[in-house]
C-alpha cells in the first residue's frame, strides 16, 4: 500500500512541471507579441522595446524558461498588465470564492445524485426510476450556463433571492446565501451523471451471488443494500468522480461568469478579453495544478477503499 | 496473387456492411428515443443546410423599432436589443453550432488517432514520449485547454473550431492508443510486420480499420461535448466574434438583458439542451449496437 501511494504523490511532480512548461510554451511559441497587442497599434516601437525588456521578452527563450520555472516555483506568477498587482495576490485573494463553489457544488452533487441513484437501483422500472432517468438525461444534455441563467430569472429575478456577487467573508450568512444558486448550477450535469454511473453499478452488484447469499441468510434488504453491496459500487463512483470533478474545475469558469462572481474563472475570463497574458498563464496553471492534486486524493482514496490495490 | 485476395475480400466485406446497417436500422426502430433523436438531428442539418430558406429574416437585419420584443407568431423567440430576430439568428446559429461541433470532433479525432496508433506501435521510447505529453495535456480540465489555445489564437470561428479539436487530441489519443496495444499483439499485425510491411502500411492498413468502432462509439459521444464546450466558450465572449450568430454566442448577446428580455436567453439555450439530448441519446443507441458492453450508464 505505501509505495503505491509514495509512487502516486511522487508521480504529480513531473505533471506539474509538465503543465507549466507547455503554459510556457503555448504562450511563448504562439503567433502574437504581448508588447504589441497590449500598447495597440499606434505604439512606437522604442515603447514596445521597452516593455519587451521590461518583461525579459528579449532574452534567450531558455532564460527566459529558467527564470520563469525559478520564479514559479518561488510562487512568483508576474505582475498583472491590467492591474499591475502580482498575478499570485490576485489568486489568492480570489480562491476562497472559488473553493466556497466548488466544495458546495460537490456536496449538493454527491448529497443528491448517490442516494437518487441508490433509490433508482433498488426500486429499478417503476416511476421514481424513469423519473431520475428522464431528470438525469436533461440535466447532462443541459450546458451549465442555462441552468444558472433560468435559476438566475427564476430565483433572483422572481424571489429575490441573493445571486449576482459573493458575499463577504465577514458575514458568513451572505457566503452561504450567494453561493447556493450558482452551486445548484455547477453541480447539475456531475448530480446527473453520479445518479446513473450509481444506478447502473449497484444494480449489476445487486445481481451478484454474494448478495443473493446475504439476502437469503435472513439479513434485511436494506442491511444488504447499503452494508454489503453499496460498498462495492461506490468503487467505480469514485474513480468517475475524480474525472468529474475536473469537469467541476471547468465548470467554475462559466458557473462564476454567470452569477457576476468573484473568483478564478472568472479572473481568468476577464484577463483572457483583457489580453493579460500574466494572469491568464497564473490562472491555467493553478486551475489545472488544483485539477491534478483533486484527481490525486479521489486515486488515494481508491487506492484505500479498494484493499486489492496494494497487491498491484 | 495479393491483387487476387483483395478483390475477394472486397466481394465479401460489401453485403457484410450493407447487413450490418440493416441491423442497426432494425436496433434504432425498437429504440423510439434514439430513433426520434435522429429525426431531430436530420431536422437540425436540414434547417443548417437551407437556413437562408427557411430563416424568417436575415439574422443581422436591425430594426430600432423592434427591440425586445416578446415572442409573439411574428417573432417566435421575440427580438434582441438591435430588433434582430432571435429565430432567425438561431436558424443561422444552428449553421455554425453544428459545424464547429463536428468538425472539432473531426480535428480531435485525426489528431488524437494518429498520435494513439503512432504511440502503440512505435518503440518503448517513443511511446513513452508521446504517452507522457498527452498526460500533461490531460491534466488541463477540457474547457481550460480549450480557453488557452483560444487566449493566444485569438477569437474567430475557425480559431474557436481548432481550440476545441486541439483539446479532443488527447482524449482520442489515449482511447486510440488503448486499442492499438491490444491490437498490436494480434497475429494479423505481426504477420503483416514480417512479410515487409512498414509502420505507416501497418498503421494504416491493418490498425485503423480495426479502430474504427472505437471511433465511432466514441465520437458520437463527443459531438454533444463539442457543441457544448463550443456553446460555452462563445457564451463567455471568447469565441466568435460577434454579431456572428452561434448558440452561445446569441445567449451571450442577451446576458446585459437577461431579466427584461429572457427569452433571448432561454430559447437558444433550450434548442441547444435539445441538440445535445439528441446525440446522446442517439450516441447510445450506436454504443449499445457496436459494443454493448461499453455502456457509459446514462440509459442504465
Amino acid at each position: 500500500m505505501r509505495p503505491y501511494l509514495v509512487r502516486r504523490v511522487l508521480l504529480i511532480i513531473p505533471l506539474i512541471w509538465g503543465v507549466v512548461t507547455s503554459v510556457f510554451l503555448v504562450i511563448h511559441l504562439l503567433p502574437g507579441d504581448p508588447a504589441a497587442v497590449l500598447l495597440g497599434p499606434f505604439a512606437t516601437s522604442d515603447r514596445e522595446a521597452a516593455l519587451r525588456h521590461m518583461w525579459g521578452l528579449d532574452q534567450p527563450l531558455l532564460v527566459q524558461y529558467a527564470l520563469y520555472l525559478r520564479n514559479v516555483a518561488a510562487g512568483d506568477f508576474g505582475t498583472s498588465f491590467l492591474t499591475g498587482a502580482p498575478a499570485a495576490y490576485q489568486i489568492l485573494s480570489l480562491l476562497p470564492y472559488t473553493i466556497v463553489l466548488g466544495v458546495a457544488a460537490l456536496a449538493i452533487a454527491v448529497g443528491i445524485g448517490i442516494p437518487l441513484g441508490v433509490t433508482a437501483a433498488v426500486r429499478s422500472e417503476t416511476s421514481v426510476d424513469r423519473l431520475s432517468l428522464v431528470l438525469s438525461l436533461l440535466l447532462v444534455s443541459a450546458p451549465n450556463f442555462l441552468v444558472g441563467i433560468v435559476l438566475l430569472i427564476v430565483f433572483s429575478g422572481r424571489l429575490g433571492l441573493p445571486s449576482i456577487g459573493a458575499g463577504t467573508f465577514a458575514q458568513p450568512g451572505s457566503i452561504i446565501a450567494h453561493a447556493i444558486l450558482p452551486a445548484i448550477a455547477l453541480s447539475a450535469g456531475l448530480l446527473a451523471y453520479l445518479t446513473r454511473i450509481t444506478r447502473t453499478t449497484l444494480l449489476s452488484v445487486l445481481r451478484d451471488d454474494y448478495v443473493r447469499t446475504a439476502r437469503a441468510k435472513g439479513l434485511a434488504r436494506s442491511a444488504v443494500v447499503f452494508r454489503h453491496a453499496l460498498r462495492n459500487a461506490m468503487l467505480p463512483v469514485l474513480s468517475i468522480l475524480g474525472i468529474a470533478v475536473g469537469e467541476l474545475v471547468g465548470g467554475t469558469v462559466v458557473i462564476e461568469t454567470v452569477f457576476a462572481r468573484p473568483g478564478i474563472g472568472s479572473l481568468l475570463v476577464n484577463s483572457v478579453t483583457g489580453r493579460d497574458y500574466v494572469q491568464v498563464q497564473a490562472c491555467v496553471i493553478v486551475l489545472a495544478i488544483s485539477f491534478v492534486v483533486m484527481n490525486l486524493v479521489t486515486d488515494l482514496c481508491y487506492a484505500v477503499v479498494d484493499p486489492r490495490i496494494q497487491y498491484r | 496473387m495479393a491483387h487476387a485476395l483483395r478483390s475477394v475480400a472486397s466481394t465479401s466485406t460489401a453485403p457484410a456492411v450493407r447487413s450490418r446497417w440493416r441491423g442497426f436500422g432494425r436496433a434504432l426502430r425498437r429504440n423510439i428515443p434514439a430513433l426520434l433523436s435522429l429525426v431531430f438531428i436530420g431536422l437540425l442539418v436540414v434547417v443548417a443546410v437551407f437556413a437562408p430558406l427557411l430563416a424568417p429574416y436575415g439574422p443581422s437585419i436591425i430594426s430600432a423599432s423592434a427591440s425586445f420584443r416578446a415572442p409573439t407568431w411574428q417573432h417566435p423567440f421575440g427580438t434582441d436589443l438591435f430588433g434582430r430576430d432571435i429565430l432567425s439568428r438561431v436558424i443561422y446559429g444552428t449553421r455554425l453550432s453544428l459545424l464547429v461541433g463536428v468538425l472539432a470532433v473531426a480535428i480531435g479525432a485525426a489528431g488524437g488517432t494518429l498520435l494513439g496508433m503512432l504511440a502503440g506501435i512505435s518503440g518503448r521510447r517513443g511511446e513513452q514520449a508521446i504517452m507522457r505529453c498527452i498526460d500533461v495535456a490531460l491534466a488541463f480540465p477540457f474547457i481550460l485547454l480549450a480557453i488557452l489555445i483560444l487566449a493566444f489564437f485569438g477569437q474567430g470561428v475557425q480559431n474557436v473550431m481548432l481550440a476545441v479539436g486541439i483539446a479532443y487530441v488527447p482524449r482520442f489519443a489515449r482511447i486510440t492508443h488503448a486499442s492499438t496495444l491490444s491490437l498490436r499483439e494480434m497475429e494479423f499485425v505481426s504477420a503483416a510486420r514480417a512479410s515487409g510491411a512498414g509502420l505507416g502500411r501497418v498503421m494504416l492498413r491493418h490498425i485503423l480499420p480495426n479502430l474504427f468502432q472505437v471511433l465511432t462509439v466514441y465520437g458520437t459521444f463527443s459531438i454533444p461535448v463539442a457543441i457544448l464546450i463550443e456553446a460555452g466558450l462563445d457564451y463567455l465572449g471568447l469565441g466568435v466574434r460577434p454579431p456572428t450568430p452561434t448558440w452561445g454566442a446569441i445567449i451571450n448577446e442577451g446576458r446585459q438583458s437577461l431579466l427584461m428580455a429572457p427569452w433571448e436567453s432561454v430559447l437558444p439555450g433550450l434548442v441547444i439542451m435539445l441538440a445535445v439530448l439528441a446525440f446522446n441519446l442517439f450516441g447510445e443507441a450506436v454504443a449499445n449496437f457496436l459494443d454493448p458492453k461499453a455502456n457509459i450508464g446514462l440509459n442504465g
